[in-house]
C-alpha cells in the first residue's frame, strides 16, 4: 500500500474537515469504515491516499423502521441489516440482496455506506497494470471495451466506460426508491438514490444514512 | 545470503536462507510472478514508494487468544500480517490477500471476519481468536477433531480458515443442513476440493454440540 497516515477523528465534523474527496484518484485522503473494499483498493494501489480517515464510531449504526419507512444507519453492517426483523418482514428484497452478496465474513465487517460506495469490480479498474482506465485516469481509454468484459455492464454504458455497479443493495434501493442522507462540509441533504448513482455526488459522500420511502 | 545458479539455471540458496527470507528478498528485488499474473501485493517497491517516507509507526495493543500484545506497526499493517509476521501466529494463512479465499478467517468478538481486510490499527480493543486459540491445551475443539475424523483437508492450507469459519457457522446456527452449510461457508475456498468432507465435519460437530438449527 501507498504510505498513509491513519487519522482517527473524534467526531464527524473533524472527519469532514479533513476534506477527503473519496473516489477521486488524486485525492489526498480517503475514508475507511468496514474496510472490506477500501483495504483491497489500497493493497492494489488503486487508491493511494496520504491520509486514511477512520470513521469508526462516528457513523449511525441503527436500523429503524417507522411510519416513514426503513432507516439504515451508514455504519450498520450487512450482516446486522440482513437479519433485522423489520428488514426481513417489511423489506425482504434488502435482506435477499445482502445475503446474496459477498460472504458471511465480509458481511460481518462491511457497512451499508461502504456497500453503496464500493468501487466497481471491473478487473481493469482494479489492476493498475492496465494504464487505460478512464475511471482511474480520465482520458486514458477503456481497456474493458474490446477486452475481457463478460462481467461488465450492457446497459447504461458509455463509449468511455462499461463498468458495472457491484452493489446488490444498490439495486434493491432503486427498486424501493430509497434515498440517501448525505453529509458534507457544506451541510446535509437527501439524495434520491435512483437518480444519484451515476452522478459525481456519490463521489463526495462522506456520511450516509439510508432512508427508503415506503 | 548467497544466491547462485546450478547447472540447470535454477536458483539455489545458501544453507542459512529460510523460505521466509527468500520470499522477502523476492518482494524487495522485484515483483513475484505467478502463472503470468502479478501476485496482489507484490508490486515492486520502487512503484510502492510514495511521495514521502514510510509513515510514523503506531503503538497499539492487540488482544489475541486472551493475551495482550503491545506492538509498534506501520499503519498499513493488516491484522493478518500483524498475526503472522509480528506475533508469529502463522496458523492464519494469506491465500489471496484480498478477502476472497477465506484462509485468513479469524474471530473478532466471536464473529468471523477476514483478517486480510482488517487494518491492525483499527481492531484495537477487539477480542481476536485465531486457530491457535481454539484448542484448550491438548484438548481439540470438536470441529478440529471432526476435521481429522472426516479427512476434511488435503494440503491443509485453507483448513485453519475453514475451521474458524466453521466454528462461527455452527455458533450462528447456520449448520442445520448440508445445503445451509454450503451457503454459509461460501467465504472459504478449497482448491483441493475437500468440500464434501468439510461439510460432513461441520455437520458432525454441529450435532455433537447440539447446535443444529435452521435448514
Amino acid at each position: 500500500m501507498h504510505p498513509f497516515t491513519l487519522e482517527r477523528p473524534r467526531d464527524l465534523p473533524a472527519a469532514l474537515a479533513l476534506r477527503a474527496q473519496a473516489g477521486r484518484n488524486d485525492a489526498p485522503a480517503e475514508y475507511i469504515a468496514g474496510g472490506t473494499d477500501m483495504v483491497q483498493l489500497l493493497q492494489e494501489f488503486v487508491r493511494r491516499p496520504e491520509r486514511l480517515v477512520s470513521l469508526a464510531g462516528l457513523l449511525d449504526n441503527r436500523i429503524e423502521a417507522g411510519p416513514q419507512g426503513l432507516r439504515l444507519g451508514a455504519a450498520a453492517t450487512m450482516a446486522e441489516v440482513a437479519v433485522h426483523p423489520a428488514v426481513v418482514e417489511q423489506f425482504p428484497v434488502i435482506a435477499e440482496a445482502l445475503l446474496n452478496s459477498a460472504s458471511p465474513q465480509v458481511r460481518n465487517q462491511a457497512t451499508m455506506g461502504g456497500n453503496l460506495l464500493q468501487r466497481t469490480r471491473c478487473p481493469y479498474f482494479r489492476d493498475v497494470g492496465y494504464a487505460a482506465c478512464n475511471k482511474r485516469a480520465p482520458g486514458s481509454g477503456c481497456s474493458a471495451i474490446g477486452g475481457e468484459n463478460r462481467w461488465n455492464a450492457v446497459l447504461g454504458t458509455s463509449d468511455n466506460c462499461i463498468a458495472a455497479n457491484p452493489s446488490d443493495l444498490a439495486v434493491a434501493l432503486v427498486a424501493l426508491d430509497g434515498s440517501v442522507e448525505v453529509q458534507g462540509p457544506g451541510g446535509q441533504r437527501v439524495v434520491r438514490w435512483a437518480t444519484s448513482t451515476a452522478s459525481p455526488v456519490t463521489r463526495r459522500i462522506s456520511r450516509r444514512c439510508l432512508n427508503p420511502a415506503r | 545470503m548467497e544466491l547462485s545458479s546450478n547447472p540447470k539455471g535454477q536458483m539455489i540458496t545458501g544453507s542459512d536462507l529460510t523460505r521466509r527470507e527468500l520470499m522477502d528478498l523476492a518482494a524487495v528485488t522485484g515483483a513475484a510472478l505467478l502463472g503470468g499474473q502479478l501476485m496482489p501485493g507484490s508490486v515492486p517497491q520502487a512503484a510502492a514508494q510514495g511521495s514521502g517516507a514510510a509513515p510514523t509507526p503506531l503503538d497499539l495493543v492487540l488482544r489475541v487468544n486472551g493475551t495482550e500484545h503491545r506492538l509498534t506497526l506501520d499503519p498499513r499493517t493488516t491484522l493478518l500480517d500483524a498475526l503472522r509476521e509480528h506475533l508469529h501466529l502463522t496458523g492464519s494463512k494469506k491465500g489471496c490477500g484480498l478477502g476472497q479465499c477465506g484462509a485468513c478467517t479469524v474471530l473478532m468478538d466471536g464473529e468471523r471476519v477476514k483478517s486480510c481486510l482488517s487494518l491492525a490499527a483499527l481492531v484495537e480493543g477487539r477480542e481476536i481468536t485465531t486457530i491457535e486459540g481454539l484448542a484448550q491445551g491438548e484438548q481439540l475443539h470438536p470441529l478440529q477433531a471432526a476435521f481429522i475424523e472426516h479427512d476434511a483437508f488435503q494440503c491443509g492450507y485453507c483448513t485453519s480458515g475453514q475451521i474458524m469459519a466453521g466454528v462461527a457457522c455452527i455458533n450462528e446456527g447456520h449448520a442445520g443442513s448440508a445445503q445451509e452449510i454450503r451457503d454459509w461457508m461460501s467465504g472459504n475456498l478449497c482448491r483441493c476440493g475437500a468440500y464434501d468432507h468439510i461439510v460432513a465435519a461441520i455437520q458432525d460437530a454441529a450435532r455433537a454440540t447440539g447446535a443444529t438449527r435452521g435448514g
